[in-house]
């Protein structure tokens, strides 16, 4: 069968599908109102035919066809056209419509709207006036009128868009969301729903444009049962975004026609626009040229304006010429006369001109004030304009505005227009084509704008205007003719000229006149644009120099000047050579910020460390607060851009001045130091800045001064326990000083009792008085309270700050965290299935499965054991108990003797006693050491080690190519990294504390429980505690025993928390007062407890607690762990009579504890070194 | 002859040791020197540019060190150091010897053979090989000694 048979079979054959479907309405099935087919079944099934037929039938068939049928409707149904069509147009999308070429499409529907050519006129008549309603600020008249137009005509997606950004703007976000509720409620599914619900969130106040496109994309892309051909078409309705490709506009059209004639029409607009806008798509242009034909019946500038660009030959009298005396008097310099007309302008009642917005706009840029509009409307474009191109702070923000309110009332030609001319000059890219004449598309008048350049054989013809010369005439002829001798207005009517080259690519000759406009033009949007133009010819000439310069020196002048430069496009192409070759180096680290900024890449991030660092590698100190002395050679602009944005740890970290944090910290504190001279207008967020930084690097010191206090032994109260103890036998030793008797006595002997390793006699002369025996004596006594006194000895600080939780906690955390470690269900248990990760391995083997979990189990098995023998063999004091402890001390026959010549100087025991805590310091180094390098090698490696073999294990049963492998490995790799980093700091808590500066700070209370809070949890990682704080301090400063000692409570009380509350994010009130008067800190701690908490038993485990308390029971908890956290806060606290300690669970079943410390506000006392 | 001089960036301990260890029972005449950090490569290369560089590629900024936490962490640490070579003109021969087999970017994971592909790419001047480590199994060691020996260096029997 030939392919024109089958045609016109075709042809035949949705005749007949028309007359059944007619038959279908006569028939009895069909009733209004009744419960037979409802007329939307009909609607369906006319849109289901009109779909096929678009491809069945050959293009020229369209016409009688459709000509055919709209006569056997008005013949034979005539009720069917008044029938009410309401929403049931927009009821969903015929999925199944077969595929059609772009220009079969653009055809079809030009003939559908010839046909419905009535209808489309009323509309048309009705959407001027709601334009003018909308802008006139007449919000509730436009309503009114889309309703009418809705009655007419049946809703449609464009009136339902534009009536949400009119809700908005006449009753605000509540009213606007009562609308879009509305309408999302009348079909559940469907288009209708999705896109009244993203246009209502675009036209919120705060949604910014940006934002919203990205929620848009990913809603849209992730949607289940969207086509690409529905994807497509919803980025268009939603963000007015083009497709790439002309298949993605016959997508648009083919979607369109499951929808409003309305919505067909104004996307039929759309496209053949679009054509005419794209170069790429003009292969369509002549059948757009042929579908204008087609709807030549149609009364519509745009169709008109379309035919005057394909054709060059049009009837003009079809529109009105337009009204020039703005931009008469705006480009002849009268600027305040121009703004009067202006205004005049928009009072009266007329189709709005784009052009007219934008020559009002230019006119307010004059007027540089900073506009703040918080929700613009239509009618306040041309204040936005005006506050863009004015260069403004606000100029960007109101680009925002302006950008969203052109996209919230794009079904109003002239916001299109306006949005056509800001694209040209504020648009992505550095040489955007300057194309006016597409602005004129979307106006209702003719003007000398609106006439392409290539139209060669053009002149100011008196036929075709009337009044041929004026200001804006000449100054579009001088764009026209740029390289012709035109005498212009005014030096500002240059810029003219200047776009008139870049169009023609004459772009040196660009650049001069760019260079007269900068010297000679008086107006503020004639220099603007003039920037915009010299960056649009250097970087056409590819000067790649002087690009960067322009935009370092105009990117640095103000935020809203730096967000209006297309950056990123300028600068994306760029390498280091280009950056390198500039003859300022502060300006290649400049513009590389201005670019990450924009595109954040980690790239540009390397570019520009490497650039600052290769500029502070030529000062003179290496670092930026240098520049002060010469801050006079920069530019003002760019030196502060520089300062403030570029110079932060960030960027400068690799400036090989700096050998570590605090270095960065400090200097920028000199930066923002030197920017609270340099930029006066901004002080006080430098001098924030600066407190921050003191703020954060008191933290760090108080975090540092808890980590290296953590070994300690309380002097003072070796002090108390010696004159208690020892007082007869130190005044015996004195006394002996003076006899120095000789006895035989066998001095190693002696020591070796002291000592757990045999002495090594190091000194063949040792003497031996009976003055030494007794010092031995002493300094054994002295030595065994300083190593395990269960209230102040090292034993007691190694299990309260060390043992108890900490450094398991420290280690384990980050494992925790990743969830790569489980806990054992009981304390000799299993370790519990380690279901966070193996779920998502849950698509291997069954087998493969249970080995990978059998490697968890083995990890945090053997992770723990590590910790667990480290915890409890290896951090103890050696002892018989604790053969393989660390620690213990080593005292040899030169310390026995250097002690036995130095004490005849001390006179008193307290003197005596810090001597010899001195030397048992010394002694006891050895032993810290070797825990040290325990931790750093044996510790070390062995956890490590236990991460590789959980890696090779996993990977060897899931794959190195599954994706839960590959989201494993960097996990594991991290935490690997994160646990040796934190032995690494463990292994310094093991470092006595020789810095006396550092002991003598002093803190803030607020500082001293941000400290206590974050170094404990930092133990207790996986916690999640919500904590509020109360703290009245009296401003007053606290040494850093106070520090200490109130870490330790809030570790003590955030232990009991995470351990016995029952829940995993608590909330726990801490409260800290400072009673001046006692002298005296109060520490609250109230907790919230699970309701699965046995209040009795644990009551009862309370009891027991503070019965030892009281009975000041201490050796036999304070060297152990578990349970006597409570005791050793006591042990501390209750040494002083003002101290206290009391807890318990209140009447609301919360948990409180409660601390009184004894301080000494005035003297400021040091833990072991005051009173 | 003259030795071999090696620049290893490497802040793990273990890790530093196992390499270490391995190169010295594999190579005569070696001279190792060691960088804990992305700053302290940076000095080293510019001090003197090694033989072979070994780049670990997770960093800190700063030489981990008693009160000094190492500054910002640099996931992509190994990189950063590359990128400097480039602009300042650095050229040695370069292995990035890694624990990770996939890493998390901003665009989401990427496996070590596409870094791979994309770090030939980016410094096609001086980068020799990605080498996954892992402290288990000797993988590790047969595709070192192997890069080695294809860059000439007389390795002895391992």
């Amino acid at each position: 069968m030939s392919k024109a048979s089958h045609k016109k079979r075709g042809y035949v054959g949705q005749q007949n599908k028309i007359r059944g479907l007619i038959s279908q309405f006569h028939s009895r099935k069909f009733k209004q109102g009744t419960s037979g087919v409802p007329v939307s079944t009909i609607r369906s099934s006319l849109r289901t035919i009109f779909l096929e037929s678009r491809v069945v039938l050959r293009p020229n068939q369209f016409r009688n066809f459709l000509e055919w049928t709209e006569g056997q409707i008005e013949s034979q149904i005539p009720e069917f056209r008044k029938l009410f069509i309401g929403y049931d147009e927009l009821r969903g999308v015929s999925v199944d419509a077969p595929d059609a070429k772009l220009a079969t499409e653009l055809k079809w529907v030009s003939e559908r709207i010839r046909v419905e050519r009535n209808r489309i006129n009323i509309f048309r008549t009705q959407a001027i006036e709601v334009e003018n309603l909308t802008f006139r600020g007449h919000f509730e008249s436009a309503i009114q009128k889309l309703e009418s137009i809705e009655n007419e005509c049946g809703a449609s997606f464009w009136s339902i868009q534009l009536r949400i950004a009119l809700e908005h703007h006449a009753g605000g976000l509540d009213r606007q969301k009562r609308y879009s509720a509305k309408v999302r409620r009348i079909f559940r599914r469907g288009l209708l729903t999705f896109i009244s619900f993203h246009t209502s969130s675009r036209n919120e106040d705060k949604a910014t444009i940006r934002n919203y496109l990205e929620v848009v994309e990913n809603r849209v892309e992730n949607h289940p049962h969207y086509d690409s051909s529905i994807k497509t078409y919803l980025y268009y309705k939603l963000g007015r975004q083009s497709p790439k490709r002309p298949s993605g506009f016959s997508d648009i059209l083919k979607v369109e026609q499951s929808h409003s004639l309305i919505d067909l029409y104004e996307t039929f607009v759309y496209a053949i626009q679009e054509i005419l806008r794209r170069d790429d798509l003009s292969e369509y242009r002549d059948t757009v040229a042929e579908c204008l034909n087609s709807v030549d019946c149609i009364s519509d500038y745009r169709l008109t304006k379309a035919q005057l660009f394909l054709h060059g030959n049009f009837e003009h009298k079809a529109l009105a010429e337009r009204d020039h005396l703005v931009s008469d008097m705006l480009i002849a310099g009268n600027v305040k006369k121009s703004l009067l007309y202006s205004r005049h302008y928009f009072r009266a009642s007329h189709p709005i001109d784009p052009w007219s917005l934008i020559y009002a706009g230019f006119g307010y840029a004059n007027f540089s004030r900073d506009r703040h509009l918080r929700r613009g409307s239509p009618g306040d474009i041309p204040k936005l304009i005006g506050c863009v191109a004015s260069r403004a702070d606000t100029a960007y923000d109101a680009f925002s505005q302006l950008s969203k309110l052109t996209l919230n009332f794009c079904g109003l030609p002239s916001t299109v227009g306006v949005r056509d001319l800001l694209e040209q000059i504020y648009g992505r890219y550095p040489d955007n084509e300057i194309r006016p004449w597409i602005v004129g598309l979307n106006s209702p008048t003719i003007g000398v704008e609106d006439i392409p350049t290539q139209w060669d054989n053009y002149s100011l013809d008196s036929s075709v205007f009337s009044k041929a010369v004026t200001p804006t005439t000449v100054s579009w002829d001088a764009f026209r003719n740029p390289t012709g001798e035109s005498e212009l207005p005014s030096q500002d009517t240059r810029v003219f000229i200047m776009a008139g080259l870049l169009r023609a690519k004459l772009f040196a000759e660009a650049i001069k006149v760019v260079d007269h406009i900068d010297t000679e033009a008086n107006l503020e949007p004639t220099k603007a644009l003039a920037t915009f133009g010299r960056l649009h010819a250097k970087y056409s000439i590819g000067a790649r120099q002087d690009v960067i310069d322009l935009l370092v020196k105009e990117g640095t002048r103000g935020f809203g000047r730096r967000k209006l430069l297309p950056i990123q496009k300028s600068l994306e192409n760029y390498v280091w050579h280009d950056y390198k070759s500039m003859s300022s180096r502060m300006s290649a680290a400049i513009a590389l910020h201005l670019l990450w900024s924009e595109n954040d890449s980690r790239n540009t991030e390397s570019l520009l460390r490497f650039a600052t660092r290769e500029f502070l590698e030529k000062l003179e100190a290496g670092v930026p607060s240098s520049l002060y002395d010469h801050a006079d050679e920069y530019p003002r602009n760019e030196l502060v851009y520089f300062l403030r944005r570029v110079c932060v740890p960030k960027f400068m970290d690799h400036a090989t001045a700096f050998r570590g944090t605090a270095d960065l910290m400090e200097e920028r504190q000199k930066i923002c130091a030197m920017l609270r001279f340099l930029d006066p207008v901004n002080s006080d967020e430098y001098q924030l800045e600066i407190a921050e930084i003191a703020q954060r690097k008191a933290m760090i010191d108080g975090q540092w001064i808890v980590d290296r206090t953590r070994i300690h032994v309380d002097t003072d109260a070796l002090k108390r326990w010696a004159k208690k103890e020892i007082s007869e036998s130190f005044n015996r030793y004195v006394d002996l000083l003076d006899i120095d008797p000789s006895v035989d006595v066998d001095l190693d002997q002696i020591l070796n009792e002291i000592m757990a390793e045999p002495v090594v006699p190091s000194n063949p002369t040792a003497p031996k008085t009976e003055a030494e025996v007794v010092l031995v004596s002493l300094l054994k006594q002295l030595g065994d309270q300083f190593l395990e006194n269960p209230s102040f000895g090292l034993d007691f600080y190694l299990s309260k700050r060390i043992r108890h939780q900490s450094f398991v906690g420290l280690i384990r955390g980050p494992a925790e965290f990743t969830h790569l470690i489980t806990t054992r269900e009981s304390l000799s248990g299993e370790y519990r299935r380690n279901d966070h990760w193996l779920r998502k391995f849950e698509n291997i083997e069954r087998e493969s499965l249970a080995a990978i979990d059998e490697a968890f189990l083995r990890f945090s098995e053997k992770f723990d054991a590590i910790l667990g023998f480290a915890k409890n063999t290896k951090f103890q004091i050696r002892s018989n108990q604790h053969r393989d402890g660390l620690v213990y001390l080593q005292l040899y026959q030169r310390h026995i003797y250097m002690l036995s010549k130095v004490s005849s100087e001390y006179t008193t025991l307290s003197e005596f006693v810090d001597l010899v805590a001195t030397m048992l310091w010394t002694s006891v180094e050895p032993s810290l050491s070797r825990v040290r390098k325990y931790i750093c090698e044996d510790i070390k490696t062995n956890i490590v080690q236990s991460f590789d073999e959980l890696r090779a294990s996993v990977r060897k049963h899931a794959g190195n190519q599954s994706a839960a492998f590959l989201e494993l490995d960097p996990v594991i790799g991290q935490c690997s990294a994160d646990v040796q980093a934190q032995l690494d700091v463990a292994a310094q808590w093991f470092t006595r504390v020789l810095d006396l500066n550092a002991l003598q700070q002093v803190f803030e209370l607020e500082q001293m429980v941000n400290i206590a809070i974050e170094s404990s949890l930092r133990c207790q990682r996986a916690f999640e505690p919500k904590i509020e704080k109360t703290i009245s301090d009296g401003d007053v400063k606290m040494a850093v025993s106070t520090l200490i000692f109130l870490h330790d409570v809030l570790f003590v009380a955030l232990d009991n928390v995470r351990a016995h509350s029952g829940l995993k994010r608590p909330k726990i009130a801490i409260t800290a007062r400072i009673d001046q008067q006692k002298e005296t800190l109060e520490l609250a701690i109230t907790s919230d407890v699970s309701r699965n908490v046995d209040l009795d038993l644990a009551g009862r485990n309370i009891a027991d607690i503070q019965a030892q308390i009281d009975k000041q029971e201490f050796e036999s908890k304070t060297s152990i762990e578990g349970g006597s956290g409570f005791v050793k806060l006591a042990a501390v606290a209750t040494q002083h009579p003002m101290g206290n300690i009391e807890f318990g669970f209140q009447n609301g079943g919360e948990f409180r504890l409660g601390v009184t410390y004894s301080i000494n506000i005035e003297s400021i006392p040091l833990e072991g070194h005051g009173e | 002859m003259s030795s071999l001089s090696i620049l290893l960036v490497e802040d793990e301990g273990p890790k530093c040791a196992h390499i270490e260890g391995f190169l010295k029972d594999s190579v005569s005449n070696l001279h190792i020197k060691n960088a804990t950090s992305v700053n302290s490569a940076l000095r080293a290369l510019e001090e003197k540019l090694p033989d072979l560089l070994l780049l670990d590629m997770s960093l800190p900024t700063f030489d981990i060190a008693v009160r000094e936490g190492g500054g910002r962490p640099q996931g992509f640490g190994g990189i950063e150091v590359m990128r400097h070579m480039q602009m300042a003109g650095l050229t040695c021969p370069t292995i990035v010897i890694t624990g990770y087999e996939a890493f998390v970017r901003d665009d989401g994971p990427v496996d070590l053979s596409k870094l791979t592909l994309e770090l030939q790419e980016e410094f096609p001047d001086f980068m020799r090989g990605v080498l996954h480590f892992n402290s288990t199994y000797d993988e590790w060691k047969k595709s070192l000694t192997e890069t080695l020996s294809n860059l000439g260096v007389n390795m002895e029997a391992t």
